[in-house]
């Protein structure tokens, strides 16, 4: 098995991110800034969430270290780490015109190394643990949104990414759908674990899920959050409240975007660009 | 069935108009006479002929445009400064009838086969080309992001996700382009043919044999239509056909 678990931890140092062309951004004006010398480090198997307003440059920041969008300024690392990335989008992404199985196969197309049995075989146990193997070869149109979304994560997983990027990855789902995609991250983690950094709105989200909540706001890191409560967690209990209290009066307080004395662990700004 | 419902009955009115001389036999001949023309064009082996002759040339013709336009709609969706250099021109040559360019392709290519099959490409290019530029433009931007973080490379990029999510506008642009080739061929052979289902037509004109123009226009009709049907056949055109059983 050629496991691709990162050993160093992801560290984001000084990254900056300007857009000039309409993009993902496009109501933003031309030249906005979207991050502002942001530094960020993750350890390995760490899962981080991310949340923030809207516009805050958290799926900007998810691009640039998935590769789609280049930073202007800063560096990440390790190298090349966005070849090594997966993500997992807030819509499935599957192609329409092809088969689940022929979804998750394509997954695995940039692993020249491997043969096409051992590519069937991985992905018929991917199919089997997201316990959609009698699915596998069922257009992605037939499925509930749920499945279509697990299937995205498996193929996501697939990838053995050595870090999982995922964008707000449950929130088109129901509630109860959710709340089983979250009991499978979880499951999947402990069976077998990996660097996630994930976006979300949903603060029960961040902090049922994450090690670490790190939230942002224009551009900046604003609080480094971490959460060391055993698993699983109950989200009725006092310090989770409290957590959540805590974490929304920072995200809907965003006008007042300095490091907040409370913070945990602000560590914005100050790392020069390598 | 229903959609047989017209066409008899107005092959039905066309036979009762002609039995009672509704109609000047000059201008519209009887469904009977235009038959017998028929098995008698088709009994000399000229029918067979003209029909072979014609098809050779709109197959070439649509083969070298389709291929030309396919290559170029896709040259200029990868590369938008050919896109901004190559819209004047081509828009130009797209709103030029190809009739209004025969004596220029006459002088050019001379009496030939050349330019019987510069009218038939210049008739077919552009439905291909616009419908197949559409296409591979409107491919959805989000599955092409996909496919950058699975890390697929180009070729597996155009193969899995550019060509299947463009499959269906450019089938629809190749359908519309070789119906327009085949509209294209009386006009083609206008330019001094001696055979072909067009030049049956012209010929009959000036020999005043009404049935025998009516032979053309039924044969270039019928044929057509099995035409477009074997391509629709052939092009995948559904998500059924699209799903790429095996090549993964």
């Amino acid at each position: 098995m050629d496991m691709r678990s990162p050993t160093a931890p992801v560290e984001i140092k000084g990254v900056s991110k300007r857009f000039v062309r309409a993009d993902d951004n496009s109501a933003k004006p031309a030249g906005h800034a979207v991050i502002k010398e942001l530094s960020l480090s993750i350890a390995p198997n760490e899962i981080v969430a991310l949340i923030g307003r809207s516009g805050c440059g958290k799926t900007t920041l998810l691009h640039c270290l998935a590769g789609l969008v280049a930073p202007d300024a800063g560096c990440i690392q390790p190298h090349g780490l966005a070849a090594q990335c997966a993500v997992v989008f807030q819509d499935h992404r599957l192609l329409p015109w092809a088969s689940l199985e022929q979804n998750l196969l394509l997954a695995l197309r940039a692993r020249k190394t491997l043969d096409r049995k051992e590519r069937l075989r991985r992905v018929a146990d991917m199919l089997g643990a997201l316990d959609l193997a009698a699915f596998a070869k069922t257009s992605p149109s037939a499925l509930s949104g749920g499945m279509a979304q697990r299937a995205a994560l498996g193929r996501a997983l697939l990838q053995e990414p050595a870090l999982l990027l995922m964008d707000e990855p449950f929130a088109s789902l129901d509630a109860l759908t959710r709340a089983d995609m979250h009991d499978l991250l979880l499951a999947l983690q402990a069976r077998s674990p990996r660097t996630i950094l994930f976006v979300t709105h949903d603060l029960e989200e961040a902090v049922k899920l994450a090690d670490r909540v790190v939230v942002m706001a224009e551009g900046r890191i604003i609080e480094d959050f971490p959460i060391a409560l055993p698993r699983p967690r109950d989200l009725d209990g006092v310090e989770i409240r409290t957590i959540q209290r805590h974490l929304r009066g920072l995200v809907s307080h965003r006008g007042e975007s300095t490091p907040n004395s409370h913070s945990i662990n602000p560590i914005n700004g100050g790392v020069s660009p390598c | 069935m229903t959609v047989l419902v017209l066409p008899v009955l107005g092959i039905a009115f066309w036979y009762f108009g002609s039995t009672r001389s509704w109609f000047n036999a000059y201008l519209l001949p009887p469904p009977v006479e235009v038959w017998t023309a028929a098995v008698d064009l088709w009994g000399k082996g000229l029918l067979a002929e003209h029909i072979e002759v014609s098809l050779m040339r709109v197959l070439v013709g649509f083969a070298l445009s389709g291929s030309s336009a396919l290559l170029l709609a896709a040259l200029n969706c990868r590369f938008p400064l050919i896109r901004r250099m190559t819209f004047l021109p081509l828009e130009a040559i797209r709103v030029i009838p190809p009739l209004a360019l025969v004596p220029l392709l006459i002088l050019w290519f001379g009496i030939g086969e050349g330019s019987k099959l510069a009218v038939i490409i210049l008739a077919s290019f552009f439905p291909v080309y616009l419908s197949a530029l559409t296409a591979l433009q409107t491919v959805d931007p989000k599955l092409l992001q996909m496919a950058q973080t699975l890390n697929l490379n180009k070729l597996e990029t155009v193969r899995f996700v550019l060509v299947p999510g463009a499959s269906a506008g450019l089938s629809t642009g190749l359908r519309l382009g070789f119906g327009y080739a085949w509209r294209a061929l009386v006009g083609a052979e206008l330019i001094a043919a001696s055979a072909g289902l067009g030049y049956l037509i012209l010929d009959s004109e000036q020999l005043a044999r009404t049935d025998r123009i009516f032979v053309g226009i039924v044969v270039i009709a019928i044929t057509g239509m099995v035409l477009d049907a074997i391509f629709r056949r052939l092009l995948p055109a559904d998500d059924r056909q699209r799903m790429l059983g095996g090549v993964f």
